[in-house]
């Protein structure tokens, strides 16, 4: 190799490397996010589980404390170094209606919003814009798609089924104000695999998303 | 040197766009023939206008997109479609349904659409129905996949789904059709 190629060769080595410096510290920055605006409650939010529970689960009732107990755990979004931050009950959740300022996680979908491929479905309604610029929220739901199937870690889960307890730690990550992240392995990374329940225990990535909201 | 740090900058900048993504609620993918296979219509048109309201039953806030049908690409539609999506916004007060299909007025659109009982209808499979069409090169329209980060997509297994991809509209067009006849459904 002659040297004027080893000097133009070498002069790029370090552009190559900044560059590569530049794309993980982007990347590291930016793994998690905040919904767009941000958004927060003003006190814990209670979330309503619903009591009837969830009609394929076979854990002796419905799945309905194992998901209360998911939401609350110091493995998900209480203990991610924000304090509590998530309370949840397990209630009847009649009268389900959005902007009702009750958070709630009903195992049906009386508004038909949540059908055909749909697994489970959040909504959130803030309406009142802070002084910093910040919204309120005031009410989020989750709804579930009764045609499709749950197992719950009380249960065997078959290879096509999903655990309720990480995919809804996942949508009350939502419900907290979160967005999808890019990190593999975290609460709110958008995909897992079925019979996963990696998502119900927050990961690093989570908790400093939670750490940065509340 | 100067130049070195801006190139830096630069990368680093794209770095931080392309990392960003948005909300979410929790869909299976569906493929092609799947959308073809349980739309009862598919039709390009032309957002007229959107109107955002509460629910009769005041449980929700929900949207209906007028659409003017410039094209059915199957079945068959009235020259206008009412299409109801979830989420919106009523006298300052928003829901944000999380990774459901979105309309803005003016906007062209194309759209896999069923029946939802009323006189209305929903796009199939969210967001995976829902394609906007914008200027292309060389004036070929192209269909943009609407699907935004506010939906998880599993594939069956669990795994993340790939996003499908901006193609040609009448490229896109020409598949739903062979697609339909394939499946035995009236291109009519």
């Amino acid at each position: 190799m002659n040297t004027a190629k080893t000097q133009r060769i070498a002069r790029f080595v370090p552009i190559v490397a900044l560059a590569l410096l530049a794309c993980l510290i982007a990347g590291s920055v930016s793994a998690y996010v905040l919904l767009s605006p941000r958004r927060t409650w003003d006190s814990d939010p209670n979330v309503r589980v619903d009591s009837r529970g969830q009609s394929s689960i076979a854990d002796g009732d419905g799945g309905r404390t194992r998901t209360r107990n998911a939401i609350v755990s110091s493995a998900a979004w209480n203990g991610g170094g924000a304090g509590t931050v998530v309370n949840a009950t397990v209630a009847s959740i009649s009268g389900f209606r959005l902007g009702d300022g009750i958070p709630m996680l009903n195992f049906r979908d009386p508004i038909g919003a949540c059908t055909g491929n749909c697994l489970a479905a959040t909504f959130t309604g803030y309406y009142t814009r802070r002084s910093n610029g910040t919204w309120r929220i005031y009410d989020a739901d989750i709804v579930t798609n009764t045609a499709r199937n749950f197992a719950s870690l009380g249960e065997t889960c078959s290879g096509t089924e999903f655990y309720i307890e990480g995919i809804m730690v996942h949508e009350v990550g939502h419900l907290l104000g979160l967005g999808h992240t890019n990190v593999s392995g975290a609460t709110m990374f958008p995909s897992v695999s079925a019979c996963n329940n990696g998502p119900a225990s927050t990961a690093a990535d989570d908790e400093a998303a939670i750490r940065d909201l509340y | 040197m100067k130049r070195m740090v801006s190139g830096v900058l630069l990368i680093a900048l794209i770095a931080l766009v392309a990392a960003v993504p948005a909300a979410a609620s929790t869909f299976l993918a569906m493929d092609r023939t799947e959308l073809v296979r349980e739309a009862d219509a598919v039709v390009q048109g032309r957002v007229l206008k959107v109107e955002s309201f509460w629910e009769p039953t005041g449980t929700v806030i929900v949207s209906e997109a007028m659409v003017q049908v410039e094209e059915a690409v199957i079945g068959r539609t009235p020259t206008i479609v009412r299409v109801k999506t979830f989420g919106g916004e009523v006298d300052g007060f928003y829901v944000d349904a999380h990774g459901f299909p979105t309309f803005q007025a003016d906007e062209r659109v194309l759209l896999f659409l069923e029946d939802d009982g009323e006189d209305t209808m929903r796009v199939t499979g969210y967001q995976l129905g829902q394609y906007r069409l914008v200027p292309g090169e060389g004036g070929a329209e192209l269909a943009v996949p609407a699907l935004d980060e506010g939906a998880s997509l599993l594939t069956a297994d669990g795994m993340r789904a790939p996003a499908p991809e901006a193609q040609p509209l009448a490229e896109l067009k020409d598949q739903i059709r062979a697609e339909a006849r394939r499946l035995g459904k009236s291109t009519d």
